[in-house]
């Protein structure tokens, strides 16, 4: 196979490759699983301290989305919204996986911020990094979680926060870009793109960005692998569709998405002012 | 040499953005030909114009369905002793809970239809999915390379016909006998990433000279496009093209000029309706908007197939405002079409829509709609042929 031949089968749209039924199957049960759990999580720590009765809430969220249809709550979710984008799962489970080992005050690590304003499917938003120089100071304190440790003040290095933001913001104009492109309102096909070989590499590429222009001293963050992670997880599988737009993000992580930027820039708005 | 760390983390993305593309691509099935259509199994000295009425009546219905809509027709290969397939949904009422999807064989010797029975119900179909099913509309069916029937069925999601999917189920196993014929869902079609909603399916697809068939779906969410899904011979969805950039165009119905110079022919949402055309050149790998036909149309679906070279039918509602009429028309470029036969004349407050076209051996035929409450067949032969005799 010459070059011009891999070129254009990475490139070809009408090569997909779909997942097997049966772990379209499996994943809408774990993906749903896995965001009930974290939702279920964060809604009981508004309302109790109590770690196992947190744990029962998720586990028992998690539980029902895994029965059998028709009595799943995945089965229901599935019927209205199809199965959650695998970077969703994969949020929900690091958040799980930081509520399971709380970091000891490590700038750097996940904590769980104010669910207060936020949807009810709104997992990828409540995912964000302990507090930067700026962010710290304006950060009330019902916004800190209750059981996690109070996160360090110490300057984090510029920059280090950034990445977030900028993964959300083009998370947020890929959403636009598919709404438009679902409605036929651009020239472009871009959906379609999402079946071809290549653009799984372009998506990690341009998810990768952040971590690349990152300060090479910037402390490891665990949350710039889940799209990597979840992009390794579609060529193994092609969860959830065969589409790689679909592994990427779904329309509840993109409106979550739209909150936590808008979240954000209020924060910065008021901090300056 | 050391190299400057974002140049060093830059390297690396790019690295693994290789293997990663280059790990996909492996996995993936060697870039089809360019598609080519088909012609169905027709004499060369076809002529439709010398088509003939030969036998008409209803399908039998399923015990205790009250009403019938959307049939579809499927030609059956030659070894089998059936000649034709029929698929529709029935029940109470259109879109009602307890709307199934019916099948009825008409025997090869004999052209009496068997018994109907339901094939398709949402509720096992949900479970087998994984996920729930509110309602069942149009179905859509086609053989693939291994003799099995390939069935695709409009889902209803959470909402109306706007919150559609279209779920893909495959025979159990070929050649089974009409008794047995079971269907295993595969999953819903990816087709759009707002949950998978809006694309539906009306129209027989195109086959193609691998083995594979173009599939002509349309997305109905607000603006209304029409779109084409390629399968391969073992009906593996392989990729999606849009047809058209217009917004009010929706259930095309596929049409073969010559193998890759190709007519959609389309059902348009508008008050001095007529019918929509687009047209690929290159077997539908791009397509682009043409003037619509100089034939009314009562926002109602049409069926079109190319039989031979510049013999092409049309079975449509020659209406702006009703589907009380019926019409056969035929064409020699798809373009500019002439009545053949005049298929119902009803009253004005009777329906007779949504009609489905099969050539089967050397007899064009055809079921529809009636009144929303049965559904009707009438098949057309060369000077009266007899159904049955090889083409």
């Amino acid at each position: 196979m010459n070059l011009t031949d891999w070129l254009h089968r990475m490139l070809a749209l009408d090569t997909a490759l779909l997942p097997a039924p049966w772990l379209m199957r499996v994943w809408l049960s774990l993906g749903w699983a896995l965001v009930s759990a974290a939702l279920g999580m964060a809604l009981a720590a508004r309302w109790t301290e109590r770690a196992w009765l947190r744990w029962s809430v998720a586990g028992a969220l998690a539980l029902w989305a895994c029965l059998p249809a028709p009595y799943a709550s995945a089965y229901w979710l599935g019927l209205a919204f199809q199965a959650p984008s695998v970077v969703t799962g994969l949020c929900c489970a690091l958040l799980l996986y930081t509520r399971l080992r709380p970091p000891a005050g490590e700038r750097t690590a996940p904590v769980l911020a104010s669910t207060k304003a936020q949807p009810a499917k709104a997992p990828k938003a409540q995912l964000t990094k302990a507090p930067a120089r700026a962010h710290a100071t304006t950060r009330r304190h019902d916004d800190e979680n209750e059981d996690e440790p109070a996160p360090t003040p110490a300057a984090a290095p510029p920059g280090a926060r950034h990445g977030d933001w900028i993964l959300a913001l083009l998370g947020v104009l890929l959403g636009w870009v598919l709404l438009l492109d679902t409605l036929a309102l651009l020239p472009l096909q871009v959906y379609a793109w999402g079946l071809s070989a290549a653009a799984v590499a372009l998506a990690l590429v341009v998810a990768a960005l952040p971590w690349v222009f990152s300060r090479p001293d910037a402390a490891a963050q665990p949350w710039l692998a889940v799209v990597p992670l979840a992009l390794l997880l579609f060529v193994a599988t092609h969860l959830p569709s065969g589409n790689v737009w679909d592994v990427l993000l779904d329309p509840w992580l993109w409106v979550a998405l739209h909150v936590y930027l808008v979240r954000r820039l209020l924060r910065r708005f008021f901090a300056v002012r | 040499m050391k190299l400057h760390p974002r140049l060093a983390r830059l390297l690396c993305v790019a690295l693994a953005a290789l293997v990663l593309c280059a790990l996909e691509g492996l996995q993936r099935a060697p870039v089809p030909e360019a598609a080519r259509a088909q012609w169905p199994q027709a004499a060369p000295a076809l002529q439709v114009k010398r088509l003939a009425p030969i036998a008409r009546g209803t399908i039998p219905m399923p015990e205790g369905a009250a009403a019938a809509h959307a049939s579809f027709l499927l030609a059956m290969p030659a070894t089998s002793p059936a000649a034709l397939t029929a698929f529709w949904f029935a029940g109470e009422r259109e879109s009602a809970p307890d709307v199934q999807i019916a099948v009825a064989q008409m025997d090869r010797i004999t052209r009496q239809w068997s018994a109907a029975r339901f094939v398709v119900n949402r509720h096992t179909l949900g479970q087998r999915l994984g996920f729930g099913v509110r309602r069942l509309g149009n179905p859509v069916a086609w053989i693939d390379g291994q003799s099995r029937i390939h069935l695709l069925v409009v889902a209803t999601g959470w909402g109306g016909w706007a919150a559609s999917r279209i779920v893909h189920l495959r025979q159990t196993a070929a050649n089974d006998t009409f008794a047995d014929m079971r269907f295993e869902p595969l999953r819903a079609l990816p087709l759009s990433w707002l949950w998978n909603t809006s694309f539906l399916v009306r129209n027989a697809p195109l086959t193609l000279a691998d083995g594979g068939m173009v599939l002509p779906v349309y997305f109905e969410l607000g603006y209304k496009y029409p779109a084409a899904l390629r399968f391969d011979r073992n009906g593996a969805f392989a990729g999606m093209v849009r047809i058209s950039r217009r917004h009010d165009v929706l259930q095309p119905t596929l049409l073969m000029q010559t193998p890759q110079e190709w007519l959609a022919l389309l059902r348009t949402q508008r008050a001095d309706g007529k019918i929509g055309v687009a047209r690929s050149t290159d077997g539908g790998a791009h397509w682009s908007d043409g003037a619509d036909l100089d034939m009314d149309n009562p926002d109602a679906a049409i069926a079109a197939l190319a039989l031979a070279p510049g013999q092409m039918v049309l079975a449509h509602n020659p209406s702006t405002h009703s589907r009380s009429v019926l019409d056969l028309s035929r064409s020699p470029d798809g373009l500019h079409w002439s009545r053949v036969a005049a298929l119902e004349r009803g009253t004005e407050f009777e329906e007779y829509s949504y009609p489905s076209l099969a050539w089967v051996d050397g007899s064009l035929c055809l079921s529809y709609t009636m009144i929303r409450k049965r559904i009707a067949w009438q098949c057309f032969g060369l000077d009266a042929a007899p159904l049955g005799a090889k083409p």
